[in-house]
């Protein structure tokens, strides 16, 4: 088989696999960083220069 | 239970592992993306039957540099050998009423006591709030947060409970505070596998050590008599597990 009709084959066989049963809790969170990845714009709130949510302040006083 | 077969670990494995290239590609070695990826990957070993403490040590290591900007010291116990002492976090009430309080019916109704509400929560990638009170009383939210806040960071009060809102009843005074998972199927008395941290942006429990959390853990909860518990504190690990008869070592 080509290797393009292969990777269609794939292809088809995981829509259809989607389809038939729900993402699994990993699959979706990963599902979800492949759009972010995937987006020309991933939004102010991905901030490059921190590691994490700690970017929150901590109260000022 | 949802326990991991090798061919299902090493293909969660593979796929997260293709996710964090493509994330550092494209925004480089630190960002929240790659937080998040780093946190599921240990999440995914600690579901292994047979654990890898080589890997669980390297992975909380890499966590530990993005979260805390710290190398991380990592140990295994299977018992505490005694009880630790503990500060307390305060938040300033005169904070909270300038800004929160008009939120805190909202969240009021969501609040848990203990983790037995939890039994039968699978995905142990789906992270929870909590604090623990001054006197070992256990607050968490009953939903977990969703994954737009891990990566967007928590600043809209009207759509994501702050820590404090838990908080109230101790006047904002806590003895940890942070994200947890855990796996609890509901046939078990225990959960399977929990995971805690210590972020917090608005108690920043910096000087709470792993070990600590733990004993706090451990001592205000009774149903986690065979659970894996990992815990992440800013510059150290502790994997506590009674399967692990090898390990003796406490962090220091």
């Amino acid at each position: 088989m080509p290797l393009d009709n292969a990777s269609k084959s794939t292809q088809t066989a995981s829509k259809s696999k989607t389809l038939v049963e729900p993402m699994s809790d990993l699959d979706l969170l990963l599902q979800q960083v492949d759009d972010i990845v995937a987006s020309e714009d991933p939004g102010v709130a991905l901030d490059t220069t921190t590691g994490s949510s700690w970017s929150a302040p901590r109260w000022s006083r | 239970m949802d326990v991991e077969t090798i061919s299902s670990y090493l293909y969660k494995i593979k796929e997260i592992d293709q996710r964090i290239l493509a994330v550092k590609k494209r925004f480089g070695q630190k960002n929240p993306l790659l937080t998040l990826l780093i946190e599921a990957k240990l999440l995914t070993e600690l579901k292994r039957p047979s654990l890898d403490l080589r890997l669980l040590q390297s992975l909380s290591g890499e966590l530990a540099t993005q979260l805390y900007q710290s190398s991380n010291k990592f140990s295994a116990v299977n018992r505490l050998k005694q009880k630790r002492t503990h500060s307390l976090y305060d938040f300033r009430r005169q904070d909270y009423e300038s800004s929160y309080a008009d939120c805190w019916r909202i969240f009021d109704p969501l609040v848990c006591a203990g983790l037995r509400s939890l039994q039968g929560n699978t995905n142990v990638y789906s992270k929870f709030i909590y604090i623990i009170g001054p006197n070992g009383e256990w607050r968490h939210f009953n939903s977990p947060q969703p994954m737009s806040v891990s990566i967007a960071g928590r600043r809209n009060a009207d759509l994501f409970p702050f820590h404090p809102f838990l908080a109230k009843e101790f006047e904002f005074d806590v003895s940890a505070a942070g994200e947890f998972s855990l796996i609890w199927s509901k046939v078990d008395e225990f959960p399977y596998a929990l995971y805690l941290n210590n972020i917090s942006g608005h108690y920043r429990p910096k000087d709470l050590r792993a070990l600590d959390l733990l004993d706090l853990v451990l001592s205000t909860n009774t149903c986690l008599g065979k659970t894996r518990i990992l815990t992440v504190c800013n510059e150290s690990t502790v994997l506590y597990s009674k399967a692990n008869q090898k390990n003796e070592a406490e962090s220091n």
